[in-house]
C-alpha cells in the first residue's frame, strides 16, 4: 500500500531559477511549487542513465586527455591571465587607435 | 547554483602554470556539483584567441587545442549577451582599468546574482573592491 503521509521539503533556488520556474508555471497555469514538484517527480522515475547526462562522460573524458597530454609535457609555459588580458588589451588598443585621429582633428 | 566563470581558468587547463591545478580542481568541482556555469559571448572570443595566438606560435598542438573545445562543450556553458552596453560602461567605470571586456562578465555575474571566478589577481582584488562580487581562483 501506499502512504498517503507527504513531505514537506524546503529548496533553495538562485534567483535566475526561481524566475525560470515562475515564468514556465505561469505558462502552464500551475504555481511554481506545483511545477517544482512534477519536475522533481519526473526526475525520479526517469531512467538511470537519463540522471547521468552525456555531458558528464565527455568532461570527465575531455579532461583526462588534456591530463594525459599535460603529464607528456605538452602543456603550454604561458600565463593563462596574461593570455586572456593581452586578448582584452589588443582590442582596448584598437580602440584607442580608431579614436586618436579624431581626437587629434578636434 | 549558478556560477560565471573568467575564460583565464579555461585557458589555464593547457597551461604548465601552478594556476593549471586550481582551475582543474575548481572546475571538477562545478561540475561535480552541478553547477550552471555561465559565460558573456566574449569568452568564446578570448579562449579562441589565446587558443590561435598559442598555437601560431607554436607551443600548442592542434589536438591538445581541440581537447579544450571539446572540454567547454561537456561544461554546458550557458552564453550571454550583455545586459545592455550602458551597464558595461558603468562597471567599467568603477574599475581601475576601464575595461568593457571585464565589466561583461561581472554585469553577467550582477544580472545572474551570482560569483565570477577569475584567475586573474588584479581584476578580483579591483572589483571585490569596488564592490562587485568576484572570487580569485586559488
Amino acid at each position: 500500500m501506499t502512504s498517503n503521509v507527504r513531505r514537506l521539503v524546503s529548496v533553495r533556488f538562485s534567483e535566475s531559477d526561481y524566475s525560470k520556474l515562475e515564468k514556465e508555471a505561469a505558462a502552464l497555469g500551475l504555481k511554481p511549487a506545483v511545477l517544482a514538484r512534477v519536475m522533481v517527480r519526473a526526475g525520479l522515475n526517469a531512467p538511470r542513465e537519463a540522471t547521468q547526462p552525456h555531458s558528464g562522460k565527455q568532461f570527465t573524458d575531455a579532461l583526462a586527455r588534456i591530463d594525459r597530454l599535460a603529464a607528456r609535457g605538452r602543456a603550454v609555459s604561458a600565463d593563462p591571465v596574461g593570455l586572456i588580458r593581452q586578448a582584452r588589451e589588443e582590442r582596448e588598443k584598437q580602440r584607442a587607435s580608431a579614436l586618436s585621429p579624431l581626437s587629434a582633428g578636434r | 547554483m549558478s556560477v560565471v566563470v573568467d575564460a583565464n581558468v579555461v585557458v589555464a587547463l593547457v597551461t604548465a602554470t601552478p594556476q593549471r591545478d586550481a582551475a582543474r580542481d575548481r572546475v571538477t568541482r562545478w561540475r561535480a556539483e552541478a553547477e550552471d556555469i555561465h559565460v558573456p559571448h566574449l569568452f568564446i572570443y578570448e579562449v579562441a584567441s589565446a587558443l590561435c595566438g598559442l598555437e601560431a606560435g607554436g607551443s600548442l598542438s592542434e589536438r591538445s587545442s581541440n581537447e579544450v573545445w571539446n572540454l567547454v562543450d561537456a561544461l554546458d556553458l550557458t552564453l550571454h549577451p550583455p545586459s545592455s552596453g550602458a551597464a558595461l560602461v558603468a562597471i567599467a567605470r568603477r574599475l581601475p582599468r576601464r575595461s568593457a571586456y571585464d565589466a561583461a562578465y561581472i554585469d553577467l555575474a550582477l544580472v545572474l546574482n551570482a560569483r565570477l571566478w577569475t584567475l586573474d589577481g588584479k581584476l578580483a582584488r579591483n572589483a571585490e573592491a569596488a564592490g562587485f562580487p568576484v572570487t580569485l581562483v586559488v
